[in-house]
């Protein structure tokens, strides 16, 4: 098991440290310097000087990495070069409403993909499942933003039933139900693709499940269809499903970023973009490094579940 | 078992639906004396100084109040915190006098000494912005404090500025500068907290995220970070407390939505930038009410003159490249009329703007004589760079192109994304450039066509030009100095460094329920104080 | 007279393929008595499997299962699923050919063996435990405990196929259907696993239908044998009888070539599943193709399954115990066959 863990955690060091030297470099010889906010600055260039001395941008860029890598391993994520405010409260004012979103998401497609899924294998090439299988191949290829756009038509222009922005109302009291009415259409959005790629993963792999001996056994036992379904089909098919799903997280995660434009989420995918597009450094740098620690976070928890899933794995 | 599995999820979803579309039926209406304005984005500073993007220059000015302000249809600047100056020495000095009893929202007095604090700040050495050089250097003993004030505090003195009492600053020029109290809208910032502070760290001090004493009509109550701002009504402000109590400035990226929570009431105001596609079906609907204005902004067509070897050099080439776009069209079809045709750099509200003045009108003929005359009968190529996701520019990049076409010049167009745009107009990597201009409330050309500004991206260069500049900024009598910019505006529009295309409209759409909004050509919050709503 | 446990009237399973329906058993017919150990022999591809799973009605969904079979005098396949689960795994337990495949992976065999005896007499988990202990231990399985947290993969084949028989039994069924369960066991764990099986045998009043190909294994412990060949019982009678005086050819053929107890995967002449579809079954007897007396009158009609000599005591009934379906013992039959073809 240490020798597991300490070999995938050299790994994602490597991961880590590799992602954020290639946004650096891809940072510094993509045009543009966040100082061109403000073109009147232009008319001052010692002001310009100034600014970037303030900043140590004036540094030969090996010392900016190598003074960047230095305070972020002392988790110091530096000064957002626009916003003048620490990378990390950036980050931390706006994950909780992109966790909310994603979480939301994730948990809705996997109760709508693992019963469709289920039932799709159960009663396979019936017209339900045949119903099912379009829903899985519609879903994957419909665009976010399209079917966001059309949501808000439907439910907010046409109906008036649901809110068209933001994640409450404001100058209202704290309500949960207006805070699900915020969060309906926007999880709608995004679970769709998830639930559509999950559907067809549970489906084939319940289907190879229960082609297998022992669910002959587990039913000559005279077991319940339930038990049998839970106990035994499940936590097999389950296994594949675990990789399929970090797999997906990352796709889960962009997907996020253009729902929260659509529905105005007030989550990371504004930031991200306006950082990029200013050329905030620092905050590109810690984004893409949060970013990557997160897939190779979600990866190893993926194999560990996966441990503790399947007996048969031994980590070594 | 599974069919039984089924139902109940089907029952629950219906049961979910049920709820939603029950409750969904009484949409909130804002309770009376709430305004919800929409805004495409958050603001980053708080800070009047370092504002450089117009959101946060809006929140700006529900929190700060500046001296003067510029009327919103003659420009001419009115009274704000300063209610009464004098301009003496021929346009040297300038004696302001501030209102009586004037405070910051936490009690303390506001007075001279924090309008002097803030031109030091402005003038200091660490002072990232770019005040000092575009307005402030001109004051007696500014430019010396600039490059020798050796504390990090923006502590000492100015010459030219003097504290004569609490209540009176004076301001004191090396030569008379006749923009100089249109440079006086700006915000002071109070001494009394920010006194002790570094310049270098004023800009992220927390102030500068969230100023707790501010001088304006509001007072920032709630920031969630790119939700919303909640204000509320500041009781001290010295107009008296503003009608509207709460202001939600909700940030809604999405301009669709923004629509439908106006539609839905949801908001009470989108303050800039309806989609023009959307106006017409807007009009229709009674609830809403539809405001436009011209703003002090113009969108131009470029030729880069610092190019050497290119037939954009000749001067004629440049005057026949002006006579193939048809303008009028443009405004018509692609602004669907929000806008008007722009001759030459002196854009309407200003005072010398002549609305007889007309440049080239479309005349191709004309155009492929002038360029077989100076030998270019063969045609060009030319590369014409714009901005990728400003539509009404791209069509206008289109069209130019399609015109040329017409008189064999051939123009290859590059959208590039905003930084990468910045990058090439700045290092002059283009041969036209489609843009934007903003004038401000002065006439002043110096910025834009002085052959010594850096500002000049173009590299217009005429020595005449410079002469009539120079001598308008030295003109206090208005009808005179309009007759300066009239004149230099003949001899720019001769030379055809651009084609000005238009000035475009700002339309607002608001709820019918907001009253008296009257928006300023540059700033839609102007005397948001007098606003109601019913 | 005592009824029989098990009676099977004409039995057949088919199973839908591409090419259309096999028939991998067709009418098959025989009782068994309690406490009676029947063997149930045939090559591999004759049906046994599909026979024997069909009882419960557990082929796959594309097996159709016809005829009828009384358990008690219950004919339990027209019962719906949900009574039908009451005879799976408490009235009847079965054992696997494969207990690799056939044991859930992700499952400690502990929950294996004990969720029978949950599901079916509401006991805790707790209780259940006792028992799985004891079956463990019954089963010749030392340090029980610690094996009861274990899962398949990390079980020798010995001790994975006493876990099957340990699960198979958990309920005390009153049959227990051992499909070929030394099969895939080396000659050493075959011996043990038969001996185990006969002790249970001594020890519980069960009856046993014992599956296999293995005519020696059947010897050790069945009273009474089926012969099965391309779906079909072509001979059954008592196990001395057989291997003195096999009567078919297809019989005679596995008694000659299994000399001894050993496991080699012995083979007829010709080829090995006798037919892979339907096409392939010829009119006429289905062993005409390998059989070394085949005649004309083979290959017209099939020949029945027929009632040769008297009658007998078979377990608590006197019925008749030996039949065999060819031509050559068919009535009138047999002097024809005498002369050389
Ligand atoms: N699920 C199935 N689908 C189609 N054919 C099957 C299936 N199971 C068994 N068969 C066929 O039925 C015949 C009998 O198989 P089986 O009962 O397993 O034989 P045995 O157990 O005697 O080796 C074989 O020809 C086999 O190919
Ligand atoms: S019927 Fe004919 S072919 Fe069939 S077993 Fe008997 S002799 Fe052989
Ligand atoms: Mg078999």
């Amino acid at each position: 098991m240490y020798p597991f863990f300490s070999r995938r955690i050299f790994h994602a060091i490597i991961v880590l440290l590799g992602v954020s030297l290639l946004t650096f470099v891809m940072m510094n010889l993509a045009p543009g310097d966040p100082y061109h906010l403000d073109p009147e600055l232009r008319f001052n260039p010692e002001a310009v000087a100034r600014w970037k001395e303030l900043r140590q941008l004036d540094q030969p860029l090996h010392v900016q990495y190598f003074s960047w890598l230095k305070n972020m391993l002392q988790g110091d994520f530096g000064i957002s070069l626009v916003h003048n405010k620490p990378v990390w409260e950036l980050m931390m004012e706006r994950v909780p409403a992109t966790l909310l979103l994603t979480g939301t998401s994730l948990l809705v497609s996997l109760l709508i993909s693992i019963p469709l899924g289920v039932f799709s294998a159960l009663r396979k090439g019936s017209f339900w499942d045949q119903v099912i299988s379009s829903f899985t191949l519609g879903g994957v290829s419909i665009p976010n933003f399209w079917l966001g756009m059309l949501l808000i038509l439907f439910f907010s222009y046409h109906f008036k039933w649901l809110p068209a922005a933001g994640m409450r109302t404001v100058g209202m009291e704290f309500s949960l139900l207006d805070y699900l009415k915020h969060l309906l259409l926007p999880t709608v959005v995004l679970s769709v693709a998830s639930a559509a790629y999950f559907i067809r993963y549970v489906r084939a792999g319940v289907w190879e499940v229960i082609q297998q001996d022992y669910i002959i056994t587990a039913r000559a036992k005279g077991l319940g269809d339930m038990t049998i379904l839970l106990r035994h089909v499940l936590r097999n098919a389950a296994l594949p499903l675990i990789t399929v799903i970090s797999l997906h997280l990352p796709y889960l995660f962009t997907g996020a970023m253009l729902t929260e434009y659509v529905f105005s989420w007030p989550g990371m995918g504004r930031w991200i973009v306006s950082a990029t597009l200013s050329r905030d450094y620092p905050s590109v740098m810690a984004i893409n490094i949060m970013v990557a620690f997160l897939v190779t976070l979600f990866n190893l928890v993926a194999d560990l579940l996966y441990a503790s899933f399947d007996p048969r794995i031994k980590y070594r | 078992m599974i069919r039984k599995i089924m139902l109940i999820i089907l029952v629950l979803i219906l049961v979910l639906l049920l709820a939603f579309s029950f409750s969904g039926c009484n949409l909130e209406q804002s309770p009376d004396g709430q305004l919800r304005v929409s805004s495409l984005g958050s603001p980053i500073t708080l800070n009047p100084l370092y504002v450089r993007d117009s959101f946060s220059a809006e929140v700006v000015s529900f929190l700060f109040e500046s001296l003067l302000k510029s009327n919103k249809e003659t420009l001419e600047m009115e009274p704000a915190l300063v209610y009464d100056w004098e301009i003496k020495e021929e346009g040297r000095t300038y004696l302001l006098n501030f209102r009586e009893g004037l405070q910051w929202s936490d009690g303390e007095p506001l007075t001279a000494q924090d309008a002097a604090f803030t031109l030091r700040v402005m003038c200091h050495p660490d002072f990232t912005g770019h005040q000092y050089s575009l307005y402030f250097h001109p004051i007696v003993g500014a430019v010396e404090y600039h490059l020798e004030h050796d504390s990090s505090l923006a502590d000492g003195d100015i010459q030219g500025i003097e504290v004569i009492d609490e209540d009176t600053l004076k301001i004191t020029l090396e030569q008379a500068l006749a923009p100089f109290l249109s440079y006086l809208e700006f915000q002071p910032l109070p001494e009394h907290i920010l006194g002790e502070v570094p310049v270098a760290e004023i800009e992220g001090h927390q102030f500068s995220r969230w100023p707790e004493v501010t001088s304006g009509p509001y007072l920032l109550e709630e920031w969630e970070v790119d939700e919303y701002l909640k204000m509320t009504s500041n009781q001290d402000f010295y107009m008296g407390a503003p009608n509207i109590e709460e202001i939600y400035y909700r940030i809604i990226p999405n301009q669709e939505a923004q629509l439908i929570e106006l539609i839905n009431g949801n908001l009470e105001l989108i303050p800039t930038a309806v989609k023009l596609e959307d106006v017409e079906d807007l009009e229709e609907n009674p609830e809403v009410e539809i405001y436009s204005n011209l703003r002090l902004v113009y969108d131009y067509l470029g030729f880069n003159m610092k190019r050497e070897d290119t037939p954009l050099q000749e001067r004629e080439v440049r005057r026949a490249l002006s006579m193939i776009l048809d303008r009028e069209a443009l405004v018509e079809d692609v602004l669907l009329g929000y806008g008007e045709v722009l001759h030459g750099p002196l854009v309407p509200l200003q005072f010398p703007y002549d609305p007889e003045f007309e440049s080239f009108s479309p005349d191709l003929g004309r155009a492929e004589e002038i360029l077989e005359e100076t030998g270019y009968e063969d045609g060009f190529e030319l590369k014409l760079i714009v901005n990728a996701g400003n539509q009404v520019r791209e069509n206008a990049a289109l069209m130019f192109k399609e015109a040329a076409s017409q008189v064999g010049v051939e123009v290859n167009i590059q959208v590039l994304e905003w930084q990468a745009f910045l990058e090439a107009s700045q290092q002059g990597n283009y041969d036209l450039i489609i843009s934007g201009q903003g004038t401000g409330v002065d006439p002043d050309l110096t910025f834009n066509w002085h052959s010594q500004s850096p500002l000049n991206e173009l590299g217009y260069a005429n020595p005449r030009v410079d002469e009539l500049i120079e001598e308008a900024l030295v003109t206090m009598e208005e009808e005179e100095r309009a007759e300066i910019y009239r004149q230099a505006q003949e001899v720019i529009v001769a030379d055809a460094p651009m084609i000005w295309l238009y000035t475009r409209e700002a339309v607002h759409a608001a709820s019918s329920r907001l009253d008296n909004f009257t928006p300023h050509p540059e700033n839609a919050f102007y005397k948001i104080y007098q606003w109601e709503i019913e | 007279m005592e009824k029989p446990l098990l009676e099977v009237k004409d039995l057949a399973v088919n199973f839908k393929r591409e090419e259309g329906f096999f028939k991998a058993v067709e009418g098959i017919s025989f009782k068994i008595w309690p406490r009676e150990v029947v063997g149930l022999v045939g090559e591999s591809g004759s049906g046994k499997t599909a026979a024997s799973l069909s009882l419960l009605n557990l082929t796959s969904s594309r097996g159709k299962v016809g005829g009828e079979v009384f358990f008690d005098g219950v004919n339990i396949l027209t019962l719906p699923e949900r009574k039908l689960k009451k005879f799976r795994g408490r009235q009847i337990g079965v054992i696997f050919q494969e207990p690799m495949t056939f044991l859930n992976p992700v499952l400690t065999i502990g929950v294996q063996i004990m969720e029978p005896m949950v599901e079916h007499w509401k006991i805790s988990w707790g209780q259940a435990r006792e028992r799985a202990l004891y079956l463990l231990s019954e089963m010749g399985i030392k340090d029980s405990e610690r094996r009861m947290k274990e899962y398949p993969h990390q079980l020798s084949g010995g001790i994975r196929q006493r876990v099957m028989i340990s699960m198979a039994l958990a309920c005390s069924p009153r049959l227990l259907i051992a499909d070929e369960p030394t099969t895939a066991l080396d000659v050493t764990l075959q011996y043990q696993i038969i001996e185990l099986l006969r002790r249970i045998r001594e020890k519980t009043p069960m009856a046993i239908l014992l599956v296999s190909h293995d005519l020696e294994v059947v010897r050790e412990l069945c009273d009474r044998v089926m012969i099965m060949y391309g779906g079909r019982i072509v001979e059954t009678g008592g196990i001395r009888e057989i291997f003195k005086d096999p009567l078919h050819p297809y019989t005679r053929s596995l008694v000659e070539v299994s000399p001894s107890f050993e496991r080699v995967a012995w083979r007829l002449p010709g080829e090995d599943a006798p037919f892979s579809y339907q096409s392939n079954i010829p009119a006429g007897c289905r062993f005409q193709h390998r059989c070394s007396r085949v005649s004309r009158e083979c290959k017209g009609a099939e020949p029945s399954l027929k009632e040769i000599g008297g009658k007998g005591w078979i377990g608590n009934s006197f019925s008749f115990h030996r039949q065999v379906r060819c031509w050559k013992y068919q009535e009138g039959a047999l002097e024809k066959d005498e002369k050389p073809l």
